[in-house]
């Protein structure tokens, strides 16, 4: 059957594998205080952050790392790492001419040149190689519309009293073991924030990018819509191919005031590792948001990358009538570990979540759904809809659906359910009889199973999203 | 609290096996010490316990119960009636665990068919009981198995002979007395041996006779032949201060049908576990539950389902009504193993919460490491459904009686699926007592 066609797409390379050579200051490898205080320092940070800094590598150090998940690997000896690299030219860019051209014609080969994004797709991009932002366009379009959007260290800098209203608000340094490391030593990442009533004119997106071998990469992101606003923020990776495991634990937090909009996509394509599960990026990333009333917040993922991918974006559905949303896609061929899915906290009144949750395993990957869907006593009227389904491409790889519902209180309605199947033999047999090749009927069998997710996705990503599972999903036909 | 709690028992349990190390085979013996240095090792389970995230065993485990020798008195007699299904039998009737043969119906068993306590059947029958004794109930997979092990003595012994159709049902009937001395504490064993192409329906009924504080630590073990049917009943009724903790565990050989219909009903804590594993091709395999708490109670059910062969069967539907501030737990595993090809699996728990303070848990799970399945599951939290409340009192149906229709209806999926005439009615019986809408009167 398929099978020769299939094991030639799983067999597929990492094709976006390659390393630019630039020259990084990097710090030696090793955490102690004195690295929190040289990375403080290095980003003129002000007085509060390095305390917070230190509070937080303070809680981490009394902290163990959790066992319960259902990935596997290496243990990490986090005095290995480097945990500050940045691209050597330092000089504060006005264009993308000053831009080192290495960099961007690294972005060319990954097909996102930025003067096209920019003319084409009137995106801002925030670019962060390497845990220093180099580029940020279409700041003045934004700054007319009142909206900031900037790399984290420069809003430390420029905008303190908003970083230190709402930091570590919605995801406390206490929070978790990769949580606290991050509050500890991240190095850069990026803040939003949407003033009241203001629709942000554009799509926001960061493309991230790891790079300088043993440079563990702790970004975080912040993003704060104020009252009525509407932002969507798009963020999206790949790596090049590498041996030696890279450790990757983002904070990413969400405040929603109320009647506040947030829509998040995230497209994921880091180095997966190769066929023996050897290299690859461990994605442990802690994502949340916080929906205050009448406020939205809509996560979309598209996991294909990552050797591990270990997350669970959240909302925490805290004021009345408010709305969160989770549309994933996540991928695991080869080796790949995929232990992802989301928790809805309800605790507003008529507060109503939706899960949508597609995983897709080939080869010997193994795909796991947790998802938590919490109704608190005062939660009247909450309503939850969650729908997981898995596809199984190959004999060797494994589909867990592992939901975990929570109510308490009895005017709440809560619906799960969920599938795993593999591709119907009908279904491939209908498109070789129409004359379409088995690799492109699979593709297309695959891309209409997460069609539900691609449509959440802003029309840009939904291509990319498509061809990337084409791609790397050729992964997911086993 | 779980620290004392964890040395009473060892010491229960030393005790109890000093005081018949003389009798014991060695072989006995050693089952026994083995359960209690599990029940050492493991300790008894915490929230932390991924499995028993929602249910605390505190109150069962800081409370001082014990083994008591009973004289049963006169009123069992009118218990024993009310639990009892009509017919021939055979029954066996154990109070606070220990079998009474005055009660028990040993007639009319037919050939090919054992049926005795397994106190009198451990000196004759011996070590061959470990063909089934600790096969699948192991002590090294949960605390409770292992007490129940370390304090091994009494309870039911159940062989059916390869080719033996029984038409009538076993029944096990296990009371409670009313007690206020010592807090009763009773761990029946019941093993099921079904050969080879027989058919058997068990009914494990558990019973109080008034309200009282005891503990029900029982575990069913059965092994199922090639071809066997084995369908096995259990309801639970014990009083509502009271705590059970029940293991069914099965293993199913090739074209084996196996169904478990639960009905749980009694217990201030009571947690039901049902381990089902596929030994060979072919098995089909069907999980029935039905949980009504009210006041405080707390219900609690785990099964696990291990299609470790392929072309199995499994279905599995548990429902839950839940009034008052009581809590409804369910945790169903579905295991299907790397070359369970051709494994259909399906699942569902749905839970219904009739009052503000009620709360329902439910974790469906599904691991899945064969491609070749078709596998699904579900799980709803919700209340009476408004539209069908509207329609039944828009034709004349007071509100009361319309939720209490819609309440029965709900429940009336397991209930009628329970395939043994009399024990429906039984059920039907003690339903109608609990539900909401059925006045003061409350067992």
């Amino acid at each position: 059957m398929s099978t020769e066609t299939l094991q030639e797409l799983t067999r597929r390379q990492y094709s976006a594998g390659f390393v630019t050579q630039v020259e990084s200051d990097t710090l030696p490898p090793g955490l102690n205080e004195d690295v929190i205080r040289i990375i403080s320092a290095k980003k003129n940070e002000p007085e509060f952050m390095l305390e917070w800094r230190l509070r937080a590598y303070r809680h981490w150090l009394t902290l163990r790392e959790p066992r319960w998940q259902a990935v596997r690997y290496e243990p990490i000896n986090y005095q290995d790492i480097i945990y500050y690299a940045a691209p050597r030219q330092k000089p504060k860019l006005e264009s993308l001419d000053q831009v080192d051209p290495e960099i961007l014609r690294t972005y060319e080969k990954l097909g996102i040149p930025l003067e096209e994004q920019k003319l084409l797709q009137n995106v801002a991009v925030d670019a962060v190689f390497d845990s220093v932002s180099v580029a940020t366009t279409f700041k003045e379009k934004l700054a007319a519309a009142g909206v900031i959007f900037c790399s984290f260290s420069e809003a430390v800098r420029e905008y303190p009293e908003l970083i230190q209203k709402y930091l570590g608000t919605v995801v406390p340094h206490s929070d978790n073991f990769f949580a606290a490391l991050n509050s500890a030593v991240f190095s850069d990442g990026s803040f939003v924030y949407v003033p009241k009533g203001v629709r942000c004119p554009m799509e926001l997106s960061t493309y991230f990018r790891i790079n300088a071998e043993n440079t563990g990469q702790f970004e975080r992101t912040l993003i704060v819509a104020d009252e009525g606003s509407h932002v969507s923020y798009l963020e999206g990776c790949t790596a090049p191919m590498r041996d030696t495991n890279q450790l990757h634990a983002a904070v990413v937090e969400l405040v929603a005031l109320d009647g506040a909009n947030i829509k998040y996509s995230t497209v994921q394509n880091w180095y997966p590792g190769d066929e023996e599960g050897r290299g690859g990026i461990y994605n442990f990333v802690t994502k949340r948001g916080v929906a205050h009333r009448g406020a939205k917040i809509s996560w979309t993922q598209v996991e294909t990358g990552s050797a591990i991918t270990w997350k669970y974006p959240s909302v925490i559905l805290k004021g009345d009538d408010s709305v969160g949303e989770f549309y994933s896609v996540a991928l695991t061929n080869h080796r790949q570990q995929a232990d992802t899915g989301t928790k809805m906290v309800h605790i507003g009144r008529n507060t109503r979540s939706t899960i949508v949750s597609k995983g897709i395993s080939a080869g010997h990957g193994q795909n796991t759904y947790r998802g938590l869907v919490k109704v608190l006593k005062s939660a009247e009227g909450a309503r939850n809809y969650t729908q997981c389904d898995s596809l199984l491409l190959g004999s060797q790889c494994g589909a867990h659906t592992l939901p975990y519902i929570e109510v308490k209180n009895a005017s709440s309605q809560v619906e799960h359910e969920a599938s795993t199947s593999k591709i119907g033999e009908d279904q491939l047999f209908y498109c070789l009889q129409r004359g379409i090749s088995r690799e492109d009927a699979v593709s297309m069998i695959v891309n209409g199973f997460c069609r539900q997710v691609f449509k959440e996705l802003p029309m840009e990503f939904a291509v990319e999203a498509q061809k990337l599972l084409s791609v790397s999903l050729e992964g997911s036909v086993g | 609290m779980t620290e004392t709690g964890l040395r009473h028992y060892l010491e229960l349990t030393e005790r109890f096996q000093a005081e018949r190390s003389a009798s014991a085979p060695e072989w006995l013996r050693a089952f026994r010490r083995e359960g209690t240095e599990q029940l050492a090792r493991q300790g008894f389970p915490t929230s932390k316990h991924e499995e028993w995230k929602y249910t605390q065993v505190g109150p069962l485990v800081s409370q001082a119960f014990a083994p008591v020798r009973t004289v049963h008195e006169a009123d069992v007699q009118e218990a024993v009636a009310r639990h009892a299904l009509p017919g021939p039998g055979p029954r066996l009737v154990f109070v606070d665990g220990w079998f009474v043969r005055e009660l028990s119906l040993l007639g009319g068993v037919p050939a090919g068919l054992t049926v005795r306590s397994l106190r009198e059947a451990l000196p004759e029958e011996g070590e061959a009981l470990t063909e089934v004794l600790g096969r699948r109930g192991r002590a090294e997979e949960s605390p409770f198995t292992a007490l129940n092990a370390a304090l091994l003595e009494e309870g039911a012994l159940v062989r059916v002979a390869p080719g033996t159709v029984c038409a009538e049902p076993v029944q096990l009937l296990f009371l409670t007395l009313e007690r206020r001395e010592t807090p009763v504490l009773s761990s029946p064993r019941v093993l099921v041996m079904a050969g080879e192409s027989s058919e058997l329906t068990l009914v494990e009924s558990y019973g109080a006779v008034g309200p009282g504080v005891s503990f029900t630590n029982a575990v069913t073990e059965a092994v199922l032949g090639a071809g066997a049917h084995l369908t096995h009943l259990k309801v639970q009724a014990e009083a509502e201060t009271a705590y059970h903790v029940g293991g069914l565990h099965v293993e199913q050989g090739r074209d084996s049908r196996f169904a478990s219909h639960l009905v749980s009903l009694g217990g201030a804590l009571a947690r039901n576990e049902v381990h089902t594993v596929f030994a060979a091709e072919g098995g089909e395999c069907t999980l029935h539950g039905l949980y009504v708490g009210h006041g405080s109670q707390h219900l609690d059910h785990y099964t696990r389902l291990d299609h470790a062969h392929p072309r199995c069967s499994s279905s599995e539907l548990y429902k839950g009504v839940l009034d008052d501030k009581a809590r409804g737990t369910f945790h169903g595993r579905v295991l299907v193993r790397p070359d369970a090809q051709h494994t259909d699996a399906r699942q569902s728990n749905r839970n219904l919460l009739l009052s503000e303070g009620a709360m329902a848990d439910a974790r469906p799970q599904m691991e899945i490491l064969a491609d070749d399945v078709k596998c699904s599951h579900g799980a709803t939290v919700g209340r009476l459904d408004e539209q069908a409340l509207f329609y039944l009192r828009a034709r004349g149906i007071p509100r009361a009686e319309a939720e209490r229709l819609l309440t029965h209806a709900f429940a009336s999926e397991v209930v009628g699926a329970v395939p043994l005439a009399a024990l429906r009615d039984q059920v039907e019986t003690l339903l109608a007592l609990k539900l909401p809408g059925a006045g003061e009167i409350r067992v």
